[in-house]
């Protein structure tokens, strides 16, 4: 038997639900060098695990945690999970990522990952330890948040134990419900519907098994000066103001979307900078588990929510999903709309996105609901509870996202459903950000900003962010394949600008803990293979060159306010900047893989 | 000449201004002012030759982002000092 690489237990352990069995099954050496962990080795295990053109809520679709090599050592930001699975939403393959104490203990499991397949016949817990793996009846949690669920599993099962859960809107297949621990989420893609569809509540693990470490005392150090520059100037405006800091200077730059994208400025903004925040609601920081940087900033709500909860992280993308796309002023009521997410269990981005689709649908007189317009805060609170709930039409209707609703509603509204193959679009402003709207359109998970990162190039001397340029593209695949080693480690983005070269230190780590002679070179081929890897699971599952495409209004309506005042994309210009994109990856100009291609990276050709 | 400097993220919460207005010509000529406006501003944002910092934009009027601390303003322009990090 091949001898296990430093850093890992060399295995999943894959359970199906629907025969009540578990086995372990062995990850060869080659596997692990050729995608590391998280978010690569995820896809690789979707991979083997899939069927052509499956259902993602059948119960043959696998679901995926995934931990990495790093998690459990002193490197830090490294304590980090991957949920990959094929979305409900969008249909294509969904890798998303969360923090905390349930990759620290799922690591100790004695896994690499944990792959679910199977459906259970009633609402079921998952318990593993090193030991053993078993099935609880889960009847007492189904129904509850995936906090509630937790706090009553720690009761029980001790706190060693950390769980992943789902909330009422994973149990009801709402196609963006999240998968949630310790007040974080894997939030993208609709993976609590996938584990909901299981019917399977939670997940908790624990464990005492370790894996060794190549060079111990040279990762110590490299760890003890990694913390010390993560605690640096690079992170100080995580750490000092939040990512909500963003939302000003998005605003300032023209590049906030408002009221479903048809304004890039919201004339209440100040209302939501760092410093009014902190007056209008008393703030506390946290990290995640073994984080330096400690960029989480929490709010106290002024009224305990409708799920009780006395407080909420906030970050850009809830503050501006739930506040200026929805036209909504005031800070209490986004702070309300993002803790009722979280005691639901819904993707902010994608509610706030539908929820603002639906009050432009409203408004336009496409679906009769009076009360629902851009600032009504009431309006948008009982929306998202309606979306989950699913007791009314509205709810009905908007479950599954804006396009779906899209296509029910008619009336061309797919024009304005504020999504690229189904995700709804992050907070960035594709008319005034034109590297991230090609990011966008080329995105194998749909519009995102975590995946692509061209927001970088848009935010720089580079180009004019008013216009696609070619001379774009090298820079945003080289931040694509930035990112999708940093989410194969998995490290946080965070840490970015604490490297002077990217790839150069992440393969330091990667040699320490593995003892692997890694290097930069190898970590772009890896970072080639992933990306490619995934585009192959999406041509698996139906990918057609025609999904990579923005919604019609950001190539038919001018911006209409701020520096980017009268700006359009190009749409036949987006166009060939796509073939560019694919052709430079590799690809032919329409985004199909050679053949030769696989073979060179090492892709299975065939389920 | 007068010149509108605002000030977004890192840059307001070490000087404590939105915006300010001085009388400059070129980007490193603001800076300088606002250096000796705002100490920690200066401790935080410029490096010894008073250049922004790695992780610090400047931004002509929203529109342009100017790396040369040469680059030259005109009249009535708005240069925006900001966090360059940005994602969440």
């Amino acid at each position: 038997m091949a001898s296990i690489p430093n850093g890992y237990h060399g295995q999943y352990l894959r359970i199906d639900l629907s025969l009540r069995q578990f086995e372990a099954v062995p990850l060869p050496a080659d596997v692990l060098r050729n995608y590391i962990g998280g978010s690569g080795l995820g896809t690789w295990i979707l991979l083997q695990e899939s069927q052509p053109n499956q259902n993602p809520l059948s119960a043959e679709a696998p679901l995926i945690f995934v931990f990495s090599p790093l998690v459990g050592s002193p490197l830090t930001t490294s304590a980090k999970f991957a949920v990959v699975a094929q979305s409900p939403l969008t249909g294509r393959i969904n890798d998303s990522l969360s923090s905390s104490g349930f990759a620290i203990s799922g690591k100790k499991t004695g896994y690499d990952a944990i792959v679910i397949v199977g459906a259970a016949e009633a609402p079921t817990s998952v318990v593993i330890d090193s030991l053993n793996t078993r099935f609880e009846d889960a009847a007492e949690l189904w129904g509850l948040s995936s906090s509630q669920a937790e706090a009553k599993l720690s009761e029980k099962l001790g706190p060693k134990f950390k769980t992943a859960a789902i909330g009422l809107a994973g149990e009801k297949l709402v196609r963006f419900a999240s998968v949630s621990h310790d007040g974080r989420h894997a939030g993208r893609g609709g993976l609590g519907a996938v584990m909901g569809s299981k019917k399977l509540k939670s997940i908790s693990v624990a464990g005492e098994k370790q894996v060794q470490y190549a060079h111990p005392s040279e990762l110590s150090k490299y760890a003890k000066q990694l913390s010390k520059d993560s605690f640096g100037p690079a992170t100080e405006k995580y750490r000092e103001l939040g990512t909500v800091g963003n939302l000003l200077t998005f605003n300032r730059l023209g590049a906030l979307p408002v009221h479903n994208f048809q304004q890039t400025t919201f004339a209440e903004a100040e209302s939501f900078s760092p410093e009014a925040l902190a007056v209008s609601h008393e703030k506390t920081r946290a990290s995640c588990a073994a984080c330096t940087i400690g960029c989480e900033h929490i709010y106290q709500l002024k009224n305990d929510s409708p799920g009780n909860s006395k407080s909420v992280r906030m970050e850009y993308e809830n503050l501006f999903a739930l506040g200026p796309l929805c036209g909504i002023t005031d800070s209490e009521t986004v702070f309300q709309a993002s803790a009722l997410c979280d005691e639901l269990g819904i993707d902010t981005i994608s509610a706030g996105g539908t929820a603002a689709f639906a009050m432009e649908c409203a408004e336009k007189g496409f679906i009769d609901a009076p009360e629902l317009r851009f600032g009504n805060g009431q309006a948008l609170l009982e929306l998202l509870a309606e979306m989950v709930h699913q007791k009314t039409e509205l709810g009905q209707l908007f479950c599954q996202g804006s396009r779906a609703a899209a296509h029910a509603i008619g009336h061309n509204s797919l024009e304005f459903a504020p999504q690229v193959k189904g995700l709804e679009i992050p907070g960035y402003e594709p008319r005034t950000l034109q590297t991230m709207a090609l990011g966008f359109a080329v995105g194998t998970r749909g519009a995102d900003h975590n995946r692509s990162g061209a927001y970088q190039v848009d935010f720089s001397e580079a180009g004019n962010r008013f216009e696609l340029n070619s001379e774009s593209i090298g820079p945003a695949i080289e931040i694509e394949n930035e990112a999708a080693v940093m989410d194969s480690l998995i490290l946080c983005k965070f840490l970015r600008g604490v490297f002077d070269d990217k790839l150069a230190s992440m393969s330091e780590m990667l040699r320490l803990v593995t003892g692997w002679s890694v290097d930069a070179a190898e970590l772009e081929q890896t970072a080639r293979r992933i990306v490619t890897a995934k585009k192959w699971f999406n041509i698996q599952q139906g990918w057609t060159p025609e999904e990579d495409v923005l919604p019609q209004r950001f190539f038919s309506e001018p911006v209409v306010d701020g520096p980017g005042k009268g700006t359009l994309i190009s749409e036949s210009r987006l166009n060939e900047l796509i073939q560019q994109y694919n052709l430079s990856r590799g690809w032919d100009k329409s985004g199909w893989i050679p053949n030769d291609l696989l073979h060179e990276l090492d892709i299975c050709e065939s389920f | 000449m007068t010149v509108t400097v605002e000030f977004l993220g890192i840059p307001r919460l070490k000087t404590g201004l939105k915006h300010v207005e001085v009388q400059a010509g070129t980007v490193e000529e603001v800076l300088r002012q606002v250096a000796e406006l705002s100490p920690e501003f200066l401790q935080t944002c410029l490096d010894e030759d008073f250049h922004l910092k790695s992780g610090f934009l400047a931004s002509r009027n929203g529109r342009d982002f100017l790396s040369d601390a040469s680059s030259l303003l005109e009249v009535n322009d708005t240069l925006i000092i900001l966090s360059a990090d940005v994602g969440g």
